[in-house]
């Protein structure tokens, strides 16, 4: 099932009507406004003429009833049609899965059986991490910052 | 616009390695690392943390430790850069332990809105917190972060 939508930018002037498309094709759908410059003209009618759209899909999610009344509450709070607070949050979620998020979960999954099998304890472990940490500082900071001190003295 | 968190050294190993308890049920850190993974927060690793962590994995996980450094190091643009030696000083004030000044200054380079870490004999001590406090961030245990997320109750309240 295809559908498309127009987008508009926030304060533009502009007339917003949603088309259920005339073609032959049912499922397709049509939301457009006009006022946008970089997007390309509607042109399957000249009744909405100066109207931009672009493709999307349209899907179906079941949510409980609490889901539901929640996104309605956001939406109502916001000003924003339910359809676009669920778009704006699956927006996110996608967005924090793809970005080049550092993967932790395969650290956990290559580490951590190594930890229980090795019977490594997390109070062994940030120890461990202390006294890395301490040598850390005398290699790499200790010098620069007695260096420092008398300048700032 | 998602939390930004800045973890320490010691919350970083325990949602790495100790995600779950012995009876096999997720740990404090793995539940917190389970929200970073559903996307609940933005994660700010700082490169003096992922320093420690690299030194920890190649003296404990030698085997795993070029696997790991593997996994992290395409990811090096996005870690906070080192502190320099004056802001380190800066900050040598509210540490109780010198040590973990670079760590200080790294997260005052982030500005996150949360300080993650377990190490309360570093990190949520009451110079500590006078720091945070004055850069308008709030220091968070593994439990606290929870709390943020409504997962836990506050102890007390």
């Amino acid at each position: 099932m295809s559908a498309k939508l127009a987008f508009w930018q926030p304060g533009a002037s502009l007339i917003f009507r949603r088309v259920l498309s005339k073609s032959s094709n049912f499922d397709e759908e049509f939301i457009c406004g006009g006022g946008v410059d970089k997007l390309e003209p509607c042109c399957y009618s000249a009744a909405i003429n100066g109207a931009y759209f672009m493709s999307v899909k349209r899907i179906t999610i079941r949510v409980s009833p609490k889901l539901h009344e929640q996104l309605i509450d956001l939406a109502q709070a916001s000003s924003k049609s339910l359809n676009t607070v669920a778009v704006e949050a699956l927006e996110s979620f996608a967005a924090s899965q793809t970005e080049e998020a550092v993967p932790l979960q395969q650290l956990s999954y290559l580490l951590s059986p190594v930890a229980d099998a090795e019977q490594i304890s997390e109070e062994e472990l940030l120890a461990h991490a202390r006294v890395i940490r301490e040598r850390i500082w005398h290699e790499r900071y200790a010098e620069r910052i007695q260096a420092l001190e008398p300048q700032s003295a | 616009m998602s939390v930004r968190v800045f973890a320490d050294t010691s919350a970083l190993l325990a949602m790495v390695v100790f995600p779950h308890d012995q009876a096999g049920n997720p740990s404090l850190a793995g539940e917190v690392l389970s929200l970073y993974v559903e996307g609940k927060f933005e994660l700010i690793l700082a490169q003096a943390v992922v320093d420690e962590l690299d030194e920890v994995l190649y003296a404990r996980f030698p085997d795993h430790w070029l696997e790991a450094a593997t996994l992290l190091r395409p990811h090096a643009e996005q870690f906070v850069r080192r502190p320099t030696p004056a802001e380190i000083t800066a900050v040598l004030p509210f540490s109780a332990d010198p040590f973990d000044a670079p760590i200080f200054a790294s997260a005052l380079i982030a500005q996150p809105d949360i300080v993650l870490s377990n190490d309360f004999r570093a990190f949520h001590t009451p110079q500590a917190k006078l720091l945070w406090q004055e850069r308008g961030i709030t220091v968070k245990s593994l439990y606290g972060l929870l709390c943020v997320f409504g997962l836990r109750e506050r102890k007390g309240d």
